[in-house]
Parts: C-alpha cells; sequence; structure tokens
C-alpha cells in the first residue's frame, strides 16, 4: 500500500515537468508530449485518490480521462502537421500569426 | 307605433344620404322625385302616428341608442314625441313636402339639382331631429344641423358674391346665438350633470327658487339662442339679406320652420323660464319691438321677398310675445297658421318672381299686370290671413288670441298697445304690396299659369290659411277651444282678461285691420303718383341696423385687425429679426470656441489615452504560444494561492 502522500508527490512532479516542457521547448511535437505528461499528473491524482477513498470513481475517471487525450491528441496532431504543411515550421516561436500589428491605428 | 319614430327624420336623412353618395348616377328628375318621396315618407309617418292616436295618448318614446358612452354620461339618440312635438312635427313635414312639391317645377331649369335637394332633405332631417330630440345635445345637433343648411341654401347661387356673403351673414349672426345656446347647455349640465328634457326640466324646477340667479342666466342663455335663430331684435339683420336663396328655400326655412325653432325652444324649456319672471318678461318686451320694427321696416321695402321677411320678423315677434306672456299654447298656434300663410306667401311670391323673369321690384312687377289669377287669388289669401282678416282667416283666429292673452301680461296693456299698432302696420304693408302688384293686373291670354306641381301646394296652403284656425275661437266665443284644450296638459293655462275687456280688444284689433287695408290704398294712391315710401331711408334700411353693426361691430373689428397687422409688422421686423441677428451670432461665436477650445482638444486627448492603453494591451497579444501558456500557470497559480491562503 502505497502512501497518499507518495503518489501526491510523483503526481505534481509529473504535471510540473509537463508544464516546463510545455514552457521551454520550442518543438510542437514536445509540447504535445509535455501536454500529455501533465495529463499522467492528473490521471496518477486521480487514481490515488481513488485508492484513498476506496472508490472506482478515480479508476473510472482516468480512463475517461484517456480516451479524451487519445481523441484530443489526435487532433492536435493534424493541427501539428497543416502548421508544417502551410508555414512549414515545427518550431512554436515562429508561429506568430496571430500578433498584434501595433504599427497601424486602431481598429 | 313608437317602433316606427326614427322614420320621420331618418327618411330624409338616408335621402340625403343616397343624393349625396350616389346622386351623380341618377337623373337630375329623379333626384327631385327622390326627395319628394323621402319627404312624403316622413309625413305619411307622422299622419300614421296621428292615427294612432298620438295626439291623445301619452308621449311616444324610441331610444335608437347610446350616441356617447362616457362614465356615467350616455347622451342617447332618443325621439320623443309628445303634443309639443306632434305639432312641430307635423307642421314641418306637411310644409315640408309641399315645398318638395312645389320645388320640382321651380327648380327644373337650375343645372345644381343635386346640391339643392341634399341640402333640403338635410335641413328636413335636421329640423325633424331637433323637435323630436329627447335631451339638449341631440337637439343641439338639429340645431345646428338646420343653421348648416340655412347657410347653404341661402348661397345656393354662390357665385354671385351678394349671395354668398349673404349666406356667410347669416351663419355668423345665428352664431352669436347659436353659441349662447351652447353656454346654457353647459351650464345645465355642470349643474344637473344629466342633459335629458324631461330630467332637467323636473329638476330644474324642484331645485331652483323662482328669480334666482341661476335660473335667470340659464334663460338667458338660452333666450340667447332663440334670439339669433328666430331672427329677434338684435338679431335679426340675418334674415333679410337670407331671401337671397331660391324661394322654396325661404318659404320653408326662413318662414315656416327654422326661424320658429327659436319659437320650439322655449316653448320646449318653458319650466326654466317661469323659474325667471325677469327674463319671460323680457321675452314678451323682445317680441313686441320686434313686431313694430319688422312691420315698420316691412312698409318701405320695394323688394318683394325684403317685405315678406321683414314680416316674418315681425310675426315670429308675436310667437315671442305670447311666449313672454305665458301663453304658449297661442305662441304654438300662431306658429302654426303663420306657417300656412307665410309659405303661401313666399310660394306666391316666387311663382310670380320666376315667371316674370327674376324682377323682384313691386313697381315692376306691377306694370307687368299679367300675373295669373291662381296666383293672384292665392295671395289675397295668404294677405289678408297675414293681416288677420277678421272671421274668415286663420290669422285673425291666432293673432287675436295672443293679444287678448297679452292684457293679463305685466305692464300688459302697454305691449298690447305696441302689438295693436303692429296689426294696423301689418295689414298696410301687406296690402300695399298686394295693390302695388296685382292691382292694375287681369288675366288675358298671355298670362302664365302655373304648371301642375306648383299649383297644389299654393291651393292646399290658401285652403289651410283659410280654415287652420277654426280649432281655437277667441275667448268668450260659444265655440270650441280644441286647441288649447288639447295642449292643457303640456302647459299651463293662459290667464284671459275678463270678457268685456276681451270683446272690446277683439273689436278693436278686428277695425285696426280694416283700417289698414283701407289705408294701404290711400299710400298706393300716392305711391303712384310718385310719393315713394322707399324715400323713408330710416325704414327702408331696417332702422339702420345694418349700418349701426358696421360702425359699432364690424369697422373697430378692421380696425383692431388692422392695428394688429401693424404692431405684428413692427414686433417681428423691429425686434425679432434683429434678435434673431444676434442670437446668430452669438451662436456662431460660441460654436467656435466651444468647438475648437473644448470639445476638439478634449477629444483628441481621450483619444489618445485610448492609443496608449490599446499599445499596452496589444503588448500581451504577441502569438508567442509558450508566453501565453506561461500567463495562463501564472493566472491559477495567483488564483490558487489567493483561494489556499
Amino acid at each position: 500500500m502505497i502512501p497518499l502522500t507518495h503518489s501526491l508527490i510523483i503526481a505534481a512532479l509529473l504535471f510540473t515537468l509537463g508544464l516546463l516542457i510545455i514552457l521551454l521547448r520550442r518543438e510542437l511535437l514536445f509540447i504535445l508530449m509535455g501536454l500529455e505528461v501533465m495529463f499522467n499528473g492528473a490521471a496518477l491524482t486521480a487514481i490515488a485518490a481513488g485508492q484513498y477513498w476506496n472508490n472506482a470513481d478515480g479508476q473510472v475517471l482516468t480512463i475517461f480521462l484517456m480516451v479524451v487525450t487519445a481523441a484530443e491528441l489526435a487532433v492536435a496532431l493534424i493541427l501539428v502537421w497543416l502548421a508544417y504543411e502551410h508555414f512549414k515550421v515545427t518550431q512554436v516561436n515562429m508561429l506568430t500569426q496571430l500578433k498584434d500589428d501595433t504599427r497601424g491605428e486602431p481598429p | 307605433m313608437s317602433q316606427l319614430l326614427w322614420l320621420i327624420p331618418g327618411a330624409p336623412m338616408l335621402s340625403a344620404l343616397i343624393i349625396a353618395l350616389l346622386g351623380g348616377l341618377l337623373q337630375r328628375r329623379h333626384l327631385a322625385i327622390l326627395a319628394t318621396c323621402a319627404a312624403a315618407i316622413a309625413f305619411l309617418v307622422v299622419l300614421l302616428t296621428w292615427l294612432a292616436g298620438a295626439a291623445t295618448s301619452q308621449p311616444l318614446q324610441q331610444t335608437l341608442y347610446t350616441w356617447i358612452a362616457v362614465g356615467n354620461w350616455n347622451p342617447t339618440i332618443g325621439f320623443t314625441l309628445d303634443r309639443l312635438a306632434l305639432v312641430m312635427v307635423s307642421v314641418v313635414s306637411g310644409i315640408g313636402l309641399l315645398i318638395h312639391i312645389y320645388s320640382i317645377t321651380f327648380m327644373a331649369e337650375d343645372n345644381d339639382q343635386r346640391r339643392y335637394y341634399f341640402f333640403l332633405n338635410l335641413f328636413l332631417a335636421g329640423m325633424l331631429i331637433l323637435v323630436l330630440a329627447d335631451n339638449l345635445l341631440l337637439l343641439y345637433l338639429g340645431w345646428e344641423l338646420v343653421g348648416l343648411c340655412s347657410f347653404a341654401l341661402i348661397g345656393f347661387w354662390y357665385r354671385e358674391p351678394m349671395r354668398a356673403s349673404a349666406g356667410r351673414k347669416a351663419f355668423v349672426t345665428t352664431r352669436i346665438g347659436d353659441m349662447s345656446l351652447a353656454l346654457g347647455i353647459f351650464l345645465l349640465y355642470s349643474q344637473f350633470n344629466d342633459l335629458s328634457l324631461s330630467y332637467l326640466l323636473a329638476n330644474a324646477t324642484a331645485q331652483w327658487e323662482t328669480g334666482s340667479q341661476l335660473a335667470t342666466l340659464t334663460a338667458l342663455l338660452i333666450l340667447g339662442g332663440a334670439i339669433g335663430k328666430s331672427a329677434q331684435l338684435p338679431l335679426q339683420v340675418w334674415l333679410p339679406d337670407a331671401m337671397a336663396g331660391p324661394s322654396p328655400v325661404s318659404a320653408l326655412i326662413h318662414a315656416a320652420t327654422m326661424v320658429t325653432a327659436g319659437v320650439y325652444l322655449i316653448a320646449r324649456t318653458y319650466p326654466l323660464f317661469e323659474l325667471a319672471p325677469h327674463v319671460q318678461w323680457s321675452v314678451a318686451a323682445i317680441g313686441t319691438l320686434t313686431i313694430v320694427y319688422g312691420a315698420s321696416a316691412a312698409l318701405a321695402q320695394n323688394d318683394f321677398k325684403r317685405v315678406l321677411a321683414y314680416s316674418t320678423i315681425s310675426q315670429v315677434g308675436y310667437m315671442f310675445l305670447a311666449l313672454g306672456c305665458g301663453a304658449y299654447a297661442l305662441a304654438l298656434f300662431h306658429l302654426v297658421t303663420h306657417a300656412f300663410f307665410k309659405s303661401l306667401l313666399f310660394l306666391a311670391a316666387g311663382t310670380v318672381i320666376h315667371f316674370s323673369g327674376n324682377e323682384h321690384n313691386i313697381h315692376n312687377l306691377g306694370r307687368l299686370d299679367n300675373h295669373s289669377p291662381l296666383v293672384r287669388w292665392t295671395f289675397l289669401i295668404g294677405a289678408a290671413s297675414l293681416a288677420g282678416f277678421p272671421l274668415i282667416t286663420a290669422g285673425f283666429y291666432s293673432k287675436e288670441a295672443i293679444l287678448t292673452a297679452t292684457w293679463s301680461a305685466p305692464a300688459g296693456p302697454l305691449l298690447w298697445a305696441f302689438a295693436a299698432f303692429g296689426v294696423l302696420l301689418t295689414a298696410v304693408y301687406i296690402f300695399r304690396v298686394y295693390f302695388i302688384v296685382f292691382q292694375g293686373s287681369r288675366s288675358n291670354a298671355s298670362t302664365p299659369s302655373a304648371p301642375g306641381s306648383m299649383t297644389w301646394p299654393l291651393l292646399i296652403l290658401a285652403l289651410l290659411s283659410l280654415i287652420g284656425g277654426f280649432v281655437e275661437f277667441p275667448v268668450g266665443w260659444l265655440a270650441p277651444h280644441q286647441w288649447s284644450v288639447w295642449l292643457e296638459d303640456e302647459f299651463r293655462l293662459t290667464v284671459h282678461p275678463p270678457l268685456e275687456i276681451a270683446y272690446s280688444l277683439q273689436f278693436i284689433t278686428s277695425l285696426l285691420t280694416l283700417i289698414g287695408i283701407g289705408l294701404a290704398l290711400v299710400l298706393v294712391r300716392r305711391e303712384q303718383a310718385g310719393h315713394y315710401l322707399t324715400k323713408i331711408i330710416f325704414l327702408r334700411t331696417g332702422w339702420g341696423f345694418d349700418a349701426l353693426y358696421q360702425t359699432m361691430l364690424i369697422q373697430p373689428y378692421f380696425s383692431l385687425a388692422r392695428l394688429l397687422k401693424a404692431t405684428d409688422a413692427l414686433l417681428i421686423e423691429g425686434i425679432l429679426h434683429k434678435m434673431t441677428h444676434a442670437c446668430l451670432l452669438l451662436a456662431s461665436a460660441c460654436r467656435r470656441g466651444v468647438e475648437h477650445g473644448v470639445l476638439d482638444k478634449s477629444i483628441a486627448g481621450l483619444l489618445a489615452g485610448f492609443r496608449f492603453g490599446y499599445a499596452r494591451l496589444s503588448a500581451t497579444q504577441n502569438g508567442l504560444l509558450s508566453r501565453y501558456a506561461l500567463m495562463i500557470s501564472m493566472g491559477a497559480v495567483f488564483l490558487l494561492s489567493y483561494w489556499l491562503w
């Protein structure tokens, strides 16, 4: 029986790690991986909580989360591929089309 | 029977509507027949009510519908047929029918028959509404309707400016009276919150004391309305000019029916006048003055129809005299006989004028001396009836009755003296006209005879002018007094002087009539010798009333208007325009100051502020995904720390 604290520490580490990946890496694919890591941290918390309260809801939530993540990843991968098709870039700091144009007059 | 009451004013009203809306589709001749049929229907319904016993039964009542419903005020379109209304309705519809028949020939040449018959039928409807109305509001509607039709028919040949202005004069003058009547109605409503005649009269008698201020004021206002409509002093000036209309119109509106509406109104509201004895006496005084006024002015007229117009003024004066003396039944009696002989005189005069190429001057007409014997004899009968030729004419009985009743009124002998003088003058002026126009006339081959539809009305009216008086014989005679007995329920009984006085009064007035006829012969001789009565300008101009009103009312009014116009010009030019200019200058200065000094600067400042804020905010939207993610994380951390802390 793993104590709750341990599980939560691991989950927090995973979440922080994922966040750091998102914030620091430039590659789009790595950012998606970072997202997955964050999801796993959240899922681990749910499972640990379910075990702690002897409740199956945590595991149900995790399975549901995995399904949603898979779907989300599928869409995100397509978006990344389309970005590469259109702009020939994989670096996130090159994708600044939404940047506001401050040189012109206000809209 | 009371279910048919609506048809009496309804038939002419419907016919007027048809003529107005669809008249263009009908031929001229059919218009005349349609209008006459409508008048005939009204008269037939009146006859039916007589046959059904309306003369002896309780008043008939029919309420068609509620006209206006506001709060607890519900004036209705409702008709009442009591004996007073029955008399009026019979006269109006009967004379109306005869004059419609007469008009068929008289107006046959006219191009504007549609307008003529529309207004004639509308007049008939209005007059019948007036006399049948059971509340004052409906009565006032009829009152205004007949005023409108009178205006339109006086100015019927409006292309001649004189005639059009005569119509306007009649309208404006009667308007003074109408306004007075309206004020009286308002006053009654403010006191009793109801306009139903029976309710008003019963309550006024119960609540007001005799001689109280309110009663006096109300009676005065109603008297004002009656004076305007009935052409009594001092509002009589419109009637002589009203002769500009066609002769049948003069006969119907300005002799037989509309001008007696004032008499009807006073007879209808007589309890109010009994509450105000002073006003009632002034009714008699006005009547007496008007008798002498009308009769003396009629003496000096050359225009055939103007003589008859002044004569009408004078004869309605007799009715007012009777009303003022409390002899309501006798006023009504004279109203009926007057309607017979005066419309007869007008129709006869109209025929003479019509067949003499529109010649109005009596001296010129006298020189023509080829008038039809029928017209001559009917005119003679009418004239005798008007003068009150003893024993055989209707006018004698009605006038005699009024004169006898006058004696017992306050200041009766004085009123009687004036009225008797009026009798003398009446005989003089009407026989003067008769002798001048018809004396030399003898029938020969060139005599035009009156065509069919003009003959019958003349004959019927002549017959009625003779026998119409046999319903009421003078007081003291061993003969029926049907009329006053029949109207006993409506009015209080007339007070008569002692018999020996009554007999002598009757004798004197009969004698005066005969003397008058003799005097007329003498006067006509003198006139034919060149001493024209028309040289008396005071009489010819109707005591100078027109000139008096011209200087007293019309000229001051125009002066006032001119003064106001000058003031207006001064004010507008001198002050208003300069003020406008100054305002314009001030406004442009203000605009420059405010626009450039305040508005522009503040707007520019605001704009700069917005631009600055926009630039700062815009920096956050840099399109960098990692920066967005950082911001979201920071936000989450802040929120979490806030909640947990």
